[in-house]
């Protein structure tokens, strides 16, 4: 009785190891510093996760498919840098601009996705290029110079509607749409389907390619609208811009239980929850003021614990699919 | 009756070799045609060639009274040709229903977007499983079911597409006894909504109990087709091989001796088995019979240490073994052929020479500085290359898995065999390969007992172990139900001990 309890306990504690996490995060945090747990801290969380959450749903869609895009944060600086050098210079309206930056970044998503499917890339390699190029291009663009972003831009990230800042409501409206393509259309299902085994999805007459393709794109568009999201509430471009939150985007779809193997995982809980756990935890450690050389040991030990448990909690279910034959109480 | 299908002088040839040669084939309205062939005789090039995956070099077909020529697969479905292949082809992670509409899914519109319309799409994947008999709610995920239900949701989308004919290619390797039968119902059903069906399969009983048409094909050539009650499965095994086989099995008359080779007392896994015990003697052959999931793999593999067990002892040569691991075995040569060859017993993509060359390996590392001796490696890999009779242009070259499965198999014997075993598990050895090969493979294993080594032989076929074995336990749920020696072998009461079920006890 006693084992059976906590053995229902264990598999209760790793189903929603996420949500656990979740909880000793706010718990540890709420404890060391007090100002965490209020309700200002916590919205303010959620408006600097609100980036990250827009950049890991466009990956969702990649790491679904088992594949990967490390381009993403070389994507938003080129986006912002051109859409920026559209305000400053050539001082475009924001109805021409932000289309502007969608675009783009669809273009270069399609890129990706030309590499991947017609020249038969590795995601890893292919997308890795586009690192490069597209860091490359921003840089050149800028002059690797910092803009700085008139009031008639930064309104977007500061202004509030029903009390709720714009960044999240555009942040809602993303993984609001992102969950219903996975859930609710064909596409999605199909998606799904060319993560598990690309060659079974094609047999049963899935148009793989497009599939693919359709991924990066929106994984493209998504680094667009979190581009415009950030330069809006930063108010400025560094030649920094964007670096290194591919990983951070990785890290949040993973630890919102999507499988790097593809065919698994959601954006809505999964990704959103895996977003604004990293968040809490940076905006947690600036709190107890931390040595901020710490925070990426930190994360990375908290991601490698998920991972950790969720190869726990496959190779469990890879056990228990295996039919037993003898009865349990012989 | 009129002809569905009509193939006219096909040819089809890989490079210089001539795979199927002015080859005619008949499929008419309403009937099943059974199609039997050795491995390499040309069945999934033809296969293959009215799927519309292969161009043919030269001929016709007539599908439906109208010129057949397929430039891919969606054009033969959209013709009325659907396959059930060997391999389940599903996806694990998405519903049953998911799995039945992928492609087609019905939808509806909200605001400009198109969304699942999961209402309808549930009422057309139950009645579409209706129609094949599957009692189970679309919505449960793939991965929840067994290989039969799995088969019976890839025949349902079939029929999603209204199809003319349905070409089976092997469709009970991996199914009970039970299971079959359920099969064999589905295929009754569905030849009276006046659907054809070609069926292929090494299985000739089952073969001669479903055809109304028989084909046989050998070398690429259609060599006979006629009504089913026309033939008998010894004319038909003669047809297929195109020589007379004296005797499918070799004579066993080596005795084994009293020396124990491997003890296994009370092995439990706490899952799958219970208290197996048994003894191997050299020189002998045990045989292990009972249905599919009665444990004899799970047995195999325990002790050959791929999964843990929870209680039991394992002897080899007398000598208490208490961390049982692959490593283990190798070092004291101990073979194990697996049940399933492609996903474990094979590197696939390797040449046919690497994958020989693999487990003996250490073998032929040579001081001072431990580096591998190909030349001696290589004479070595060739030796048992000629020795188990591979059919293959090139062993350096080729890609293990371009062999056929009899060539496959026989690759993985030749394997094992560089270990120079002294214990040789087999599980299943005979799965899905053709008569030719079957007969090669019990004779390697009656010359091998001749030397001397020990044989533990799983086999669903109890003519096969009834032919090879010295000794036969029988496997019913998880435990040994009888142990019979050769002097008592009773062909009734084995298949009685396999098939009879407790009352307390059913299998889930």
């Amino acid at each position: 009785m006693q084992t059976s309890f906590l053995q229902g306990l264990g598999k209760m504690l790793l189903d929603r190891s996420i949500i656990v996490l979740f909880v000793i995060v706010f718990l540890v945090f709420g404890l060391l510093s007090p100002q965490f747990l209020t309700l200002q801290n916590l919205l303010n969380i959620l408006v600097q996760s609100a980036t990250l959450i827009i950049l890991a749903s466009g990956m969702t869609f990649v790491i679904i498919t088992a594949g990967i895009d490390l381009s993403v944060g070389s994507i938003m600086l080129v986006v912002a840098v051109i859409s920026g050098k559209a305000v400053l210079d050539y001082d475009l309206p924001l109805l021409v601009v932000i289309p502007l930056g969608m675009v783009l970044g669809l273009c270069f998503g399609y890129l990706n996705a030309l590499s991947i499917h017609r020249l038969k890339i590795i995601p890893f390699i292919a997308t890795l290029g586009m690192y490069y190029v597209a860091r490359g291009l921003g840089l050149l663009i800028s002059e690797t110079r910092a803009l700085n972003l008139p009031e008639s831009y930064t309104w977007l990230g500061n202004t509030p509607i029903l009390g709720i800042p714009l960044p999240v409501w555009i942040m809602a409206v993303v993984v609001f749409a992102g969950h219903i393509i996975l859930s609710h259309t064909t596409y999605g299902r199909q998606l799904y389907a060319v993560g598990e085994d690309a060659v079974r999805a094609r047999k049963a007459g899935v148009k793989v390619d497009r599939i693919i393709i359709g991924s990066y794109v929106l994984c493209g568009l998504c680094a667009a609208i979190a581009s415009l999201v950030a330069t809006a509430q930063l108010g400025a471009v560094s030649p920094t811009f964007g670096d290194q939150r591919e990983f951070t985007a990785i890290a949040a779809v993973v630890l919102g239980g999507t499988s790097l193997f593809g065919g698994t995982g959601k954006i809505f809980p999964g990704t959103l929850i895996g977003a604004i756990l990293i968040q809490s935890i940076e905006s947690g450690l600036v709190m107890v003021s931390l040595d901020p050389y710490l925070y990426a040991v930190i994360t990375a030990g908290i991601l490698f614990f998920v991972v950790l448990i969720d190869s726990i909690k496959h190779q469990r279910q890879n056990r228990k699919s295996a039919k037993p034959l003898l009865k349990s109480s012989s | 009756m009129t002809d569905l299908l009509r193939c006219e002088k096909i040819e089809k040839s890989f490079g210089d070799t001539l795979v199927l040669h002015q080859l005619e084939l008949t499929v008419r309205k309403n009937e099943l045609l059974g199609l039997v062939g050795e491995n390499g005789a040309g069945k999934s090039t033809l296969m293959n060639i009215l799927g519309g995956i292969l161009p043919p070099n030269k001929g016709a077909m007539l599908f439906d009274g109208q010129a057949y020529a397929p430039k891919n697969a969606l054009e033969a479905t959209q013709a009325g040709i659907a396959f059930i292949h060997q391999e389940l082809n599903v996806l694990n992670h998405l519903t049953v229903q998911e799995n039945l509409f992928l492609t087609s899914m019905p939808t509806k519109s909200l605001i400009g977007v198109r969304l699942i319309d999961w209402k309808q799409l549930e009422q057309k994947a139950v009645a579409i499983l209706n129609q094949v008999g599957l009692q189970c709610s679309p919505k449960t995920k793939m991965k929840d079911l067994g290989p039969a239900e799995k088969q019976l949701v890839e025949i349902a989308k079939v029929l999603t597409l209204a199809p003319k004919l349905i070409i089976f290619d092997e469709p009970t390797t991996s199914l009970t006894l039970k299971e079959r039968e359920t099969l064999f119902q589905l295929i009754a059903t569905l030849r009276q909504q006046e659907i054809s069906m070609i069926y292929i399969s090494h299985n000739l009983d089952d073969i001669l109990q479903l055809s109304d048409r028989i084909a046989v094909l050998r070398d690429g050539q259609l060599i006979s087709q006629r009504a089913a009650h026309t033939y008998q499965k010894e004319s038909m095994i003669q047809e297929m091989i195109g020589r007379k086989v004296s005797a499918l099995f070799p004579d066993r008359h080596t005795v084994p001796s009293t020396n124990s080779l491997l003890k296994v007392e009370d092995l439990s896994d706490g899952v799958n088995f219970e208290k197996v015990s048994f003894e191997l003697h050299q020189g002998e052959v045990l045989g292990f019979y009972g249905l599919m999931g009665a444990g004899r793999t799970e047995v195999m593999q325990t002790i050959y240490g791929l999964t843990p067990k929870k209680a039991g002892a394992v002897y080899w040569k007398g000598d208490l073994k208490k961390r049982l691991s692959p490593r283990l075995w190798v070092a004291q040569k101990a073979a194990f052929l697996t049940e399933d060859r492609r996903a474990e017993g094979l590197m696939l993509d390797h040449s046919i020479a690497q994958n020989i060359g693999l487990v003996g390996l250490r073998k032929w590392i040579k001081k001072p500085f431990g580096l591998l001796k190909t030349s001696l490696l290589s004479a070595a890999v060739t030796d048992v290359f000629k020795r188990t009779n591979i059919k293959a242009a090139n062993m350096d070259r080729q890609e293990v898995g371009t062999l056929s499965g009899g060539n496959q198999q026989k690759a993985v014997i030749a394997k094992w065999l560089m270990l120079q075993p002294a214990l040789f598990i087999l599980d299943e050895p005979t799965k899905g390969i053709d008569v030719g090969a079957k007969q090669e493979i019990y004779q390697q294993v009656s010359s091998l007992v001749d030397q001397g080594m020990g044989v533990i032989f799983v086999s669903s076929e109890i003519e096969v172990l009834l032919a090879m074995c010295d000794r036969i336990l029988v496997m019913n749920q998880g435990r040994v139900a009888a142990n019979v020696t050769r002097a008592d072998f009773n062909k009734q009461s084995l298949v009685d001990a396999a098939f009879h079920q407790t009352e307390t006890n059913t299998v889930p």
